[in-house]
């Protein structure tokens, strides 16, 4: 199957996976308790403010004209309709609280990779050496610690007590926000030549990405190591001991490639989870991302921030299972030859 | 490879200066998200910050109950209390054109028509501009607490809004200029509004041709950050990169603070109270006894080890009535609560549930968000059961908490909530005992008293200052008597402020007005610089 055709078939998959996702949480968040339309007015409203804002909302409709309304805004306008919590439109507040959270996510996902799979390779070529040993308790912290917690460690030790990192935020004080095209401060600085401010902008980022990679880092470390190991034990790697070949060689040529295949596949799941994870660390850092806007608006059932952030995720998820697929796909050439 | 290492470190040593380059004063504070910016939907604590900083109203309360013309350069009266007649003050709004009598009659109409957060304090007022600097509001009925409730009605710059309305759901007014509004400033403020991103960082710069004077030594620049979390505040505080936090974190937090040398705490005292609302109508707490037997059984003393936050300093102090104190009408003759067992025990006695309080269990329901809750019910619980009631303890996170509230089946008997003055009334509070404002997280008793209904209708029709005081002393009397809820303390809010900043209203009890954020205009603070 030629590629483009493979896309195809995913997309439209993808199209019915989102139609589902969207039913299902229009359903869920209507069950978690509070009156959306009082929610929206005030506690002191009069009876009459409260049911202009529920009709304003389509709330005193029946359930499936308000997903008809719902579908038909977002299909005709893009419109995913109104917050209650941030009194606009949700589609505002995903333009401009998601780029935060996605670069968040990228700069994690680069520590996941440079250093969570190097880590392993370390791991697996001196197995059971001190390397080793280090390396393995260094994954296990990354896993079994709790975000949140990482998030503080690394802001009191590195922000506080050495100074060598900025706190909170995503820019320093009286450093201006590049002209916005993506809305990731990196990736504008970087477009507009402003390399100050991508440098600052990167220096904010560390920190809480650092944080928030540390259990992939961790997973990515331990299954290449296992998945290397186990390569390194298969009949193929016997074969090129055999005719002596080199131990990079080795690991890179016959052991690494075959054990990224799961790695990959781990790395690509824990990447599209970290985008609703990232609340925790998002409030210890003072970012204000998706994820937090997320977890604000199921505190106080904005129904239309939930399903919007949910279907922001779900595409997110989409997305990544396909680059993974495709990924995958070029490494290991029997999927390929399976696909034909 | 090398030369973008070089350019790198380059970029480096530009990020250490731009850093270094700030010389103006700067206020630094943290608050919950979000910011609301648009004027006629803020409702919570920072939206109130950032409102009264933004924009003007047309009268602003004084601490001692009596108000100062603010848009409004003065005012009549009619005698009957209806008709208020406002002078405008000559003075612009924030892009240079003038504040007008037609910009008022637009605010008044745009808060109607959203009829979001404060918007109920204006339902049935006309305003009508009999030029352009005289603006007349029409009242359905006379209201005492009229000029209280105007610093919730924040004047918009009306040709600024129109000229930016999006299609929307109200008719030739488009959204209202909602979208925009959520993003812009179109007010006459103190400060103007420099950026704005809701969830994490607003920054309002001091606006040059404000008419009231700038302390000399007031803020240029005010900086908002919102929702860091407890740990990353004292973080900041400690490094110097925060002026003020806000007053949600744990009194452990505040007291660790307050150990630190450039570290102050400051509060805002007589602004709200900790009431737990008692539910009228659902046995065994419909009987006046039982409840009664329940104010005395508390132990009021105890709260003392709860609000402590330094051995100096106590976020509270017992309190006395329906109101607290920094309210007008606060009855200062009532004496402060104290646990008394013999006399909850005599009124249990009294009480039609006296020989069959095994077959009831009182439900005693916290908010999930407030872990200091737990503490109180926890008090109460083992108040309750020295006098043989007995009760369990709910955990509620707030949506639901706040959805409980609103029908009497589902209300809890007990409960626990902070209120604070929205508006410097003392009816902003007494009048959620009305019986025609039940069915909400502010009404929880569902009291229903022909008497308490009366003294309130007559304290908001009573226009003479004293008289009125005497009905409010009657109403918070009556409202003792029935006994709908358990007065825990007031609380007072505490901050942690750098040593640097000077906040009047909150360091100097006579400057507080019990309003809910206004105490924060920060063109009367001071950050001072050399120290």
């Amino acid at each position: 199957m030629s590629v483009g055709r493979y896309l195809l078939r995913r997309f439209i998959a993808s199209i019915i996976v989102l139609i589902g996702v969207s039913i299902v949480i229009f359903l869920l968040a209507r069950l978690i308790p509070g009156d959306t339309a009082r929610i929206a007015a005030g506690a002191r409203a009069t009876p009459e403010m409260v049911e202009m804002i529920r009709a304003r909302l389509h709330l005193d409709e029946s359930i499936p004209v308000q997903y008809y309304y719902f579908i038909k805004g977002l299909l005709t306008e893009g419109d995913l309709g109104l917050s209650i919590y941030t009194n606009r439109a949700v589609t505002t507040d995903i333009v401009e609280f998601f780029p935060a959270t996605f670069e968040l996510v990228l700069f994690s996902g680069l520590f996941m990779v440079l250093i969570g799979v190097p880590l392993g390779i370390l791991s697996a070529r001196h197995r059971d050496g001190v390397t080793d040993n280090v390396a393995r308790v260094v994954a296990l912290l990354g896993v079994v610690t709790p975000t949140f917690v990482w998030a503080i460690f690394l802001m009191l030790a590195f922000a506080y007590a050495l100074d060598l990192f900025p706190t909170i935020g995503r820019l320093s004080d009286g450093v201006a926000a590049p002209p916005r095209i993506t809305g990731m401060y990196t990736i504008d600085a970087l477009a507009a030549g402003q390399l100050a401010v991508f440098a600052d902008a990167a220096l904010h980022l560390i920190l809480p990405a650092f944080a928030l990679a540390l259990t992939g880092m961790g997973q990515a470390a331990r299954l290449t190591r296992t998945n290397m190991i186990e390569s390194f034990q298969r009949p193929y790697s016997e074969f090129a001991r055999a005719y002596n070949f080199g131990p990079q060689e080795m690991a890179f040529k016959y052991a690494l490639k075959p054990a990224m295949i799961p790695t990959l596949t781990i790395l690509g799941l824990d990447f599209s989870v970290m985008l609703g994870n990232a609340f925790l660390v998002e409030m210890v850092f003072g970012i204000g991302g998706m994820a937090r806007y997320g977890v604000d608006a199921i505190m106080h059932k904005d129904l239309n921030g939930i399903i919007g952030t949910v279907l922001v995720i779900a595409t997110f998820f989409l997305i990544v299972n396909v680059i993974i697929d495709l990924v995958v796909a070029y490494l290991n050439p029997r999927v390929r030859l399976a696909a034909r | 490879m090398r030369s973008l290492f070089l350019g790198i470190a380059v970029a480096l040593a530009f990020v250490v200066t731009a850093s270094s380059a700030l010389a103006e004063r700067v206020l630094r504070i943290e608050e919950v998200p979000i910011g609301e910016l648009d004027p006629h939907k803020a409702i919570d604590y920072i939206d109130s910050i950032i409102n009264f900083n933004v924009y003007d109203s047309l009268v602003w309360p004084n601490p001692d109950g009596t108000f100062s013309g603010l848009l409004a350069e003065s005012w009549e009266v009619s005698d009957d209390g209806l008709n208020y007649t406002f002078t405008m003050r000559d003075v612009n709004f924030h892009d240079g054109s003038a504040v007008d009598a037609h910009d008022v009659v637009y605010s008044l109409n745009r808060t109607q028509a959203i009829g979001q957060a404060y918007g109920y304090l204006f339902v049935g007022l006309t305003a009508t501009a009999l030029d352009d600097r005289t603006a007349r509001i029409t009242l359905p009925a006379t209201n005492a607490a009229f000029l209280a409730t105007l610093p919730r009605l924040s004047i918009v710059n009306s040709d600024l809004a129109r000229a930016n309305q999006q299609e929307g759901d109200f008719g030739e007014n488009g959204d209202y200029s909602a979208a925009f509004l959520s993003a812009n400033d179109a007010g006459s403020g103190a400060y103007t509004v420099d950026s704005h991103n809701m969830q994490e960082l607003t920054i309002l710069k001091a606006y040059p041709d404000y008419f009231e004077a700038f302390d000399p030594m007031a803020p240029e620049t005010v900086q908002i950050r919102y929702g860091i979390s407890a740990a990353t505040m004292r973080t900041l505080m400690a490094n110097g990169e925060l002026d003020l936090s806000n007053q949600w974190h744990p009194y452990e937090t505040y007291g660790g603070l307050s150990e630190l040398e450039n570290v102050a705490l400051t509060t805002e005292k007589g602004v709200g109270y900790v009431v737990l609302p008692i539910h009228t109508q659902k046995p065994p707490t419909d009987d006046v006894h039982f409840r009664r037997a329940m104010v005395y059984a508390l132990n009021y003393d105890a709260f003392s080890n709860i609000v402590k936050v330094t051995d100096e300093l106590y976020a509270g102090i017992p309190a006395r009535t329906a109101i607290p104190r920094a309210m007008f009408g606060y009855d200062t003759d009532a004496p402060a609560f104290k646990q008394d067992l013999d006399r909850a025990r005599a009124e249990l006695a009294q009480s039609k549930y006296a020989d069959s309080l095994d077959d009831y269990e009182v439900e005693l329901a916290w908010v999930a968000e407030v872990p200091i809750e737990e503490k109180t019910m926890l008090q109460l619980q083992y108040d309750l059961s020295q006098i043989g009631i007995k009760s369990r303890i709910t955990k509620n996170p707030w949506v639901r908490f706040s959805d409980r509230a609103t029908t009497m089946e589902t209300t809890p008997h007990v409960g626990l909530l902070n209120f604070s003055a929205t508006y410097s009334d003392p009816i902003s509070l007494l009048g959620d005992y009305h019986s025609s404002a039940r069915g909400s997280y502010l009404s929880m008793w569902w009291l229903d008293d022909s008497e308490v209904d009366r003294l309130i209708e007559a304290s908001r029709v009573e226009l003479d200052m004293n008289k009125r005081a005497e009905v409010l002393k009657q109403l918070q009397r009556r409202i003792l008597e029935v006994a709908p809820a358990i007065y825990a303390y007031e609380f007072d809010a505490v901050f942690a402020k750098g040593a640097h900043i000077s906040a009047p209203p909150l360091d100097d009890d006579s400057k507080t007005v019990p309003v809910m954020g206004g105490n924060f205009r920060f063109h009367t603070w001071q950050v001072d610089d050399t120290m």
